[in-house]
């Protein structure tokens, strides 16, 4: 349904060079994570993908045409982003709020239809937060705030959802909720691209993994193929443990301590 | 405490409009009923009442219910384009343009015709002035629109300083007067030109109000769901400052309208700007019709500068109103 | 976009605040009902014989006492416009003060005809009264009233011709000062007196000086017409300046303390206004009758300041 391109792609802020040479792709049903040290230009990826930095060279392609060249409402119903953290300054309910995720769909300045309503309580539902629909935003949780925001992207009925650390700042629990429905999503057909930190979480819940350092493209496969030690320690700099789990069939992933390194090599 | 608002709908909107017109119809025919004249709508009506009625009072009711709907729906679209609620029409600049022009104009002597023209001639310098400074990069930038307001405003104070410290007395009390705010009684041709203007300038703003909805998640939060935030920023500074332009240059610098009004509707009716546009535009018109009814009456035939009926309302009001943000928010 | 916006929104301010259609007030006729805002005026209409057509005062206009039960329209920037429309006034007499201005326009669109009057200057209130005879009818009583004040002052200083000049501060407001300067009518009156009024290149008929200003022109007599309250000093007393011991005015005892009433406002008794200043500043010529009831008449005198 959705298939997001990017090639060749470059951005430079006042005096760095953030992207270099970026080529990724991200197919329909597909969940795709972004991973890489602090620095290495994810979430300047996700500003160039969603529209908010038009100043990138080369190209950045969704179902064929070129960001650049979407209307920013057509946009919005094909592209869905769930930031990091959202700060909310007035005290909308969230119903509310989720229906703000139909306003690209909504014409003129009219009000939202009894079929919108429908449409942000399902939304709603589908992120097991339904009793919150009443609730001031303000006055929920950071994971009940998250599980809002998540649902307003999905009123967007986007083909593409693009996340951005969605689960930073959750808790275990509504981390694995949210990467099930995020899974969800994909086998029915929606295009993911999340950037996460989590190295277990990518290895669960990614398809493929593309590894950023100094804002150029690593490793670019499957998730067996690149979560190696190998790989990990070129991108993060630091020693991780990495196994196939016989309990979840994925890879895990064990950051060494220091105390564990002097372990394993005491000579050093 | 949980809120169970519902969502709004066109059917809601009309309803609770219908009912704030309805008292702001109230407020007019009561203020119309009263003043330091003795003259009523009812009954017999002389030659000199008939003036005073039709002339002086009716023009100057409908003026005011006309400026405090400017100066409501100015409040308004600056607190969500600012994103914060303490926002009022002054904050961003314009109305010390608007006071500078008007304190020059009446020192040069052009009349009470160039008075107002000077005033929004002004304020309209003011605002391309500062939209320039706030605009990086082709972006507007609200943080700096923010500062360069205030910059701009306490320049002109200084300013305005300076003038009272060398014109003679006469001329010093003429400028005090002029920037205390008071509501002049106008020529109808005059109140249709502003009211007139003012609906111009409104109508955009009320098309802009579900992007202001969708701007209370961030500009880039608001980009993403497809909403051209630099056009809607942009148009709002030049609007609101155009309402907010026309207020000052006829009645001075009224206080606390702009301010009080939109919160006091935020808390009956809910932050949807869908309904708390028009509706700041109707509870405007009816708080200053009210105010201004208590600034003709209470020392009649002398009048209190309205400024100090609103003044007085609104700041016990909104002391109260951060107590109560305070305890029931906690982080946002 | 802007500058369409600045001149659309220039041209719709411009339009609704057009000039506004010629004074429909009817012309020619004396007026019969007659508001006065300017307190000068009421005591000119009353030197008229026209008190009898005043109908309604302004804020200020203390004088003639008789006026006290009128109805009262508020100050020369905001007159009432409903009670000066209920009163049926045919004419409005207020200051030319720009602060007037807007509303002397609105009263014009209302058909009430407004007289705009200097009374600032000497010269100007003369003219004053006899625009003001003029318009009621009565322009030969009001020239004979302005030649016997101006022959009244122009007799004081005769006889001050010969004497030496004293040099002459006259404070009309504290904190901070203001003194009469070049223009006003208090400066007229003391060159009439056989004064040198210090303040004479302060560019304005009132005008601030500083203090140290005022300290080192050295005067040798100060009238203070500062003091508005009603139960305020009047008399000769050094007072606020005794701390400056070296100025003439204080070690040779002629700080005097006047009602401002008395001398602030130009009006028909500028002759013997002429006539006390001249005693203060030339006592050993004009005599010292009334030196120390500076008051207004009936009130007492109090503390020294």
């Amino acid at each position: 349904m959705a298939r997001l391109e990017l090639s060749d792609v470059g951005y430079s802020y006042r005096d760095r060079r953030a992207l270099d040479g970026l080529s990724l792709a991200v197919r329909s049903g597909e969940v795709v994570g972004l991973l890489g040290p602090n620095g290495s230009g994810k979430s300047t990826v996700v500003g160039v993908v969603s529209g908010t930095r038009r100043g990138y060279s080369g190209s950045v392609r969704l179902n064929d045409r070129e960001i650049r060249d979407w209307p920013p409402r057509e946009l919005a119903r094909a592209m869905a982003v769930v930031p990091q953290e959202t700060s909310f300054g007035l005290p909308f309910s969230a119903l509310e709020v989720v229906l703000l995720g139909r306003h690209p769909h909504l014409e003129g300045l009219g009000f939202e239809s009894a079929r919108d309503v429908a449409i942000a309580r399902e939304a709603l539902a589908r992120c097991g937060a339904e009793d919150l629909a009443g609730r001031d935003i303000v006055e929920l949780s950071a994971g009940e705030r998250q599980r809002v925001v998540f649902a307003r992207a999905l009123a967007q009925q986007p083909s593409c959802l693009v996340l951005d650390e969605p689960a930073s700042f959750l808790d275990i629990r509504h981390q694995v909720e949210l990467y099930d429905r995020v899974r969800e999503l994909a086998d029915s057909g929606i295009s993911v691209l999340t950037v996460l930190h989590d190295l277990n979480l990518a290895a669960e819940y990614c398809d493929r993994l593309v590894l950023l350092r100094n804002g150029r493209v690593l490793a670019d496969g499957p998730t067996a193929e690149v979560f190696t030690y190998a790989r990990l320690r070129e991108c993060f700099d630091t020693e991780v443990y990495v196994d196939l789990h016989d309990l979840t069939g994925k890879m895990i992933a064990i950051p060494m301590s220091g105390r564990v390194q002097r372990r394993l090599r005491p000579r050093e | 405490m949980p809120s169970t608002r519902r969502p709004p709908t066109a059917r809601g909107l009309g309803v609770r409009a219908a009912a704030l017109a309805a008292v702001l119809l109230g407020a007019i025919v009561l203020a119309a009923s009263l003043g330091a004249g003795h003259a009523r709508p009812w009954g017999a009506w002389d030659e000199s009442a008939r003036a005073v009625l039709l002339d002086v009072r009716l023009p100057r009711v409908l003026l005011a219910a006309v400026l405090g709907a400017l100066l409501s729906a100015a409040g308004t679209v600056f607190q969500a384009l600012l994103r914060n609620p303490l926002a009022d029409p002054y904050v961003l600049g314009v109305s010390g343009g608007a006071s500078l022009g008007g304190v020059v104009a009446l020192l040069l002597g052009v009349g009470a015709v160039g008075v107002p023209v000077v005033s929004f001639a002004g304020a309209l310098a003011a605002l391309v002035a500062i939209e320039r400074i706030a605009t990086v990069e082709g972006r507007l930038n609200v943080v700096t629109l923010l500062l360069t307001g205030a910059i701009f405003n306490a320049f002109v104070g200084a300013a305005i300083f300076l003038i009272e410290s060398v014109v003679s007395r006469d001329e010093l009390h003429a400028v005090v007067l002029y920037l205390l705010g008071r509501i002049p009684s106008p020529s109808w041709g005059a109140l249709a030109g502003t009211a007139a203007a003012g609906a111009l300038a409104t109508i955009p703003l009320l098309a802009m109000t579900r992007a202001y909805n969708v701007m209370s998640l961030g500009e880039e939060g608001a980009a993403q769901l497809g909403v051209d935030v630099e056009r809607v920023k942009r148009r709002t500074f030049v609007l609101g400052s155009v309402l907010t332009a026309l207020a000052v240059s006829a009645s001075g610098l009224i206080g606390f309208v702009g301010l009080v009004v939109p919160h006091i509707l935020r808390r009956l009716l809910g932050p949807d700007h869908r309904v708390m546009l028009p509706s700041a535009i109707l509870g405007g018109a009816t708080f200053l019709v009210l105010a201004d009814l208590a600034a003709r009456v209470i020392v009649a035939p002398a009048e209190l500068p309205v400024g100090v009926i609103t003044a007085l309302i609104g700041g016990p009001f909104f002391l109260a109103l951060l107590r109560r943000r305070g305890s029931s928010h906690g982080a946002a | 976009m802007h500058a369409a916006a600045w001149l659309a929104g220039c041209a719709v301010v411009v339009a609704c605040h057009a000039p506004t259609p010629p004074d429909r007030s009817a012309q020619g006729s004396p007026p019969q009902r007659i508001v006065v805002i300017a307190p000068a005026a009421a005591e000119m209409l009353d030197a008229l014989g026209a008190a009898d057509r005043i109908v309604g005062v302004g804020d200020f206009v203390d004088r003639p006492e008789f006026l006290a039960g009128l109805p009262r329209l508020g100050a020369y920037d905001a007159p009432n416009l409903e009670r000066i429309l209920e009163l049926r006034a045919d004419l409005v007499v207020t200051s030319d003060a720009v602060a007037s201005a807007p509303a002397a326009r609105r009263l014009q669109a209302l058909g009430v005809e407004v007289l705009a009057l200097e009374t600032d200057t000497f010269e100007g209130t003369l003219r004053a009264l006899e625009t003001l005879g003029a318009r009621l009818g009565l322009a030969d009583r009001a020239a004979a009233r302005a030649a016997s004040v101006r022959a009244a002052v122009e007799d004081v200083g005769r006889r001050a011709a010969g004497l030496a000049r004293r040099r002459v501060l006259c404070v009309v407001g504290r904190d901070p000062l203001f003194v009469a300067g070049p223009g006003s009518h208090l400066d007229v009156l003391i060159a009439a007196a056989g004064g040198i009024n210090v303040a004479r290149d302060v560019g304005a008929p009132y005008a601030r000086m500083s203090v140290e200003t005022a300290l080192e022109r050295m005067p040798e007599v100060i009238v203070e017409a500062s003091d508005h309250r009603p139960a305020a000093f009047r008399g000769r007393a050094p007072g606020l300046w005794a701390a400056w011991e070296f100025l003439p005015a204080v070690h040779e005892g002629r700080v005097y303390w006047i009602d401002p009433d008395r001398v602030v406002v130009p009006g028909m008794r500028m002759g013997e206004t002429a006539e006390l200043l001249a005693r203060m500043i030339h006592p050993e010529a004009f005599g010292e009758a009334g030196l120390e009831e500076l008051g207004a008449p009936g009130t007492a005198g109090a503390e020294h300041p």
